[in-house]
């Protein structure tokens, strides 16, 4: 992980509104995530949870409003300007790279983040211990043959190593068992006790409610709590029942 | 069948051609989505060129690096002003294909009235034969084999070591993570198609070498170049390659022991049993399914 004083980036957004060939996804929706802090966006299928996060990360451009970076505008910016300016993005779905190698999918985080070689190759000893022994150890596996959690963590490794100073992550444990889940977890409190800003997008409360310390629910395209995670307002929230079970 | 080892050697260096011609058609196929029909003609057009300069007193290896350039960068002119506008409509693929047929026709009018319609003589880069297996080969198309085998394994170590060619491969593999990641995917747009109209001008040069330089220079070669694509899958690089050379072999065997006026029959009917076994070529996509 780089040098901590350029840690923690700020990232904004302030009336969105995202339509989908006409179909509503998020209406009004704003969101100030402050640095280094762990921020959880929860909210029930269909919420619009899935497109916040890519318009966060610079990969959807919203219909209508303003994503900011340090509070200077990124609308209209490519997702590579997002990827420099520290905002990686671990999709739904991990979206690794099923042929390449372990090894290779790792490197091309950094890649894209402009990195070069010998910084690449420092990035890669300082993410592997982080990774479990699989990928350790199969650097030359392709990454498509790594069970569903060693994949989740791979998808978190290839996102350390663009040197992220806010992560995003689509619903990291999708389709994962508790004990991985824990797993994935970790080395996000980990990384965010580093300085690392990290935004988690749930659909499942438990996990990200034990990490978080602000809180974010949305549903239905709108956002309808937003504050700490920790007061009994945020219990409120949840308990009101479109997520399922509370913490 | 006592001289099959000098028809297999004949067939492996006249498949240098066709494995370097496949390959090019893969590397462009999987980086855009686009089955580049005029590779060949554009091939074609940077030797034109280039056999304009060596006239002018250009050496004729610096002519072959001036034809690889040339082909380079018409092939990034025509992805950046023909291909990229297209983007991604449904029937992306078919579009961009009719479009390269187009373009190919263009290039290949453009040549008859630029430089007439008679063939002219093309240096060889060294004069000479030489025996080998009873048969005697050109030093041409032995250097030509050499120098396609050289492109070949350049071009596996850039795309296996270098971080570019990796990220060309990820491209490859699922272009909207690879847009996620942070990868550039103009540039990487840019860069197959100068790979791959680059690799089809050394096999441009090196036929106007062996025969003579025609507008007509790359037609049957690229015939027998798209059969080893799709022996070999539109997606492997490899099977391009082994494709490519498996032609070359197949169509000396039959043109030998059979007649050589059978020769595309017979590897064709060859190629027809082997797609109606493996649909998706030998290596090809067959094994992209995900897990």
């Amino acid at each position: 992980m780089a040098d901590t004083k350029t840690k923690g980036g700020t990232v904004a957004v302030a009336g969105i509104v995202h339509r989908y060939a006409g179909v509503l996804a998020l209406n009004g929706v704003s969101l100030d995530v402050q640095p280094g802090t762990f921020t959880a966006v929860l909210g029930p299928n269909g919420a619009g949870k899935s497109t916040l996060a890519q318009i966060l990360c610079g990969v959807l451009r919203p219909t209508q409003g303003s994503v900011t970076v340090d509070g200077v505008a990124r609308t209209r910016r490519s997702r590579r300007a997002f990827v420099e300016d520290g905002v990686v993005l671990v999709p739904e779905g991990r979206r690794l790279f099923g042929q390449l190698t372990v090894r290779e999918n790792l490197l091309l985080g950094a890649y894209g983040a402009r990195c070069g070689t010998v910084e690449m190759h420092r990035r890669l000893a300082e993410t592997l211990p982080l990774m479990p022994r699989a990928v350790q150890e199969g650097q030359e596996r392709a990454a498509a043959t790594l069970s569903g959690g060693e994949q989740q963590m791979l998808a978190v490794g290839r996102a350390i190593m663009a040197a992220p100073r806010t992560i995003v992550l689509d619903e990291p444990s999708l389709g994962l068992a508790p004990i991985l889940i824990d797993k994935v977890y970790e080395v996000l409190g980990q990384l965010n006790a580093s300085g690392v800003t990290v935004v988690v997008i749930e659909q499942i409360a438990a996990h990200a409610m034990r990490y978080a310390k602000s809180l974010t629910v949305l549903d239905r395209g709108s956002i309808v709590y937003s504050g700490s995670a920790t007061d009994d307002a945020a219990e409120e929230a949840l308990k009101v029942g479109y997520l399922g079970h509370a913490t | 069948m006592g001289d099959l080892p000098a028809v297999i050697v004949s067939g492996i260096v006249s498949g240098s051609a066709y494995a370097l011609l496949a390959l090019g058609i893969v590397i462009i196929f999987r980086s855009t989505d686009t089955v580049n029909f005029a590779i060949g003609d554009i091939g074609t057009l940077a030797v034109f060129m280039t056999a304009t300069m060596i006239a002018a007193g250009l050496p004729i290896w610096l002519g072959l690096i001036a034809a690889i350039v040339i082909a380079g960068l018409l092939g990034i002119i025509t992805e950046r002003t023909l291909i990229r506008p297209l983007g991604h409509s449904r029937n992306y693929v078919f579009i961009a294909l009719v479009v390269t047929i187009g373009l190919g026709l263009l290039i290949h009018a453009g040549i008859f009235v630029g430089w007439g319609t008679r063939p002219q003589a093309f240096p060889v880069l060294i004069e000479g034969t030489v025996k080998m297996f009873g048969i005697a080969l050109t030093w041409n198309k032995i250097l030509a084999a050499g120098i396609a085998a050289v492109a070949m394994i350049a071009i596996a170590w850039f795309f296996k070591k270098t971080p570019f060619g990796i990220a060309m491969r990820a491209t490859a593999d699922d272009p909207v993570a690879a847009r996620m990641v942070g990868i550039d995917s103009g540039r990487v747009a840019a860069i197959a198609w100068f790979l791959g109209c680059g690799i089809a001008a050394i096999a441009s040069f090196f036929l106007a070498a062996d025969t003579s330089l025609n507008p007509n220079l790359t037609l049957s070669p690229l015939f027998r170049a798209f059969a080893g694509v799709f022996l070999g899958g539109l997606t492997s690089m490899a099977g391009a390659v082994i494709g490519g050379f498996t032609i070359g072999v197949l169509d000396n065997v039959a043109g030998r022991y059979i007649s050589a006026s059978y020769r595309d029959t017979m590897v064709f009917a060859i190629i027809v049993l082997v797609l109606f076994i493996r649909p998706a070529g030998v290596l090809g996509a067959g094994r992209k399914e995900r897990v």
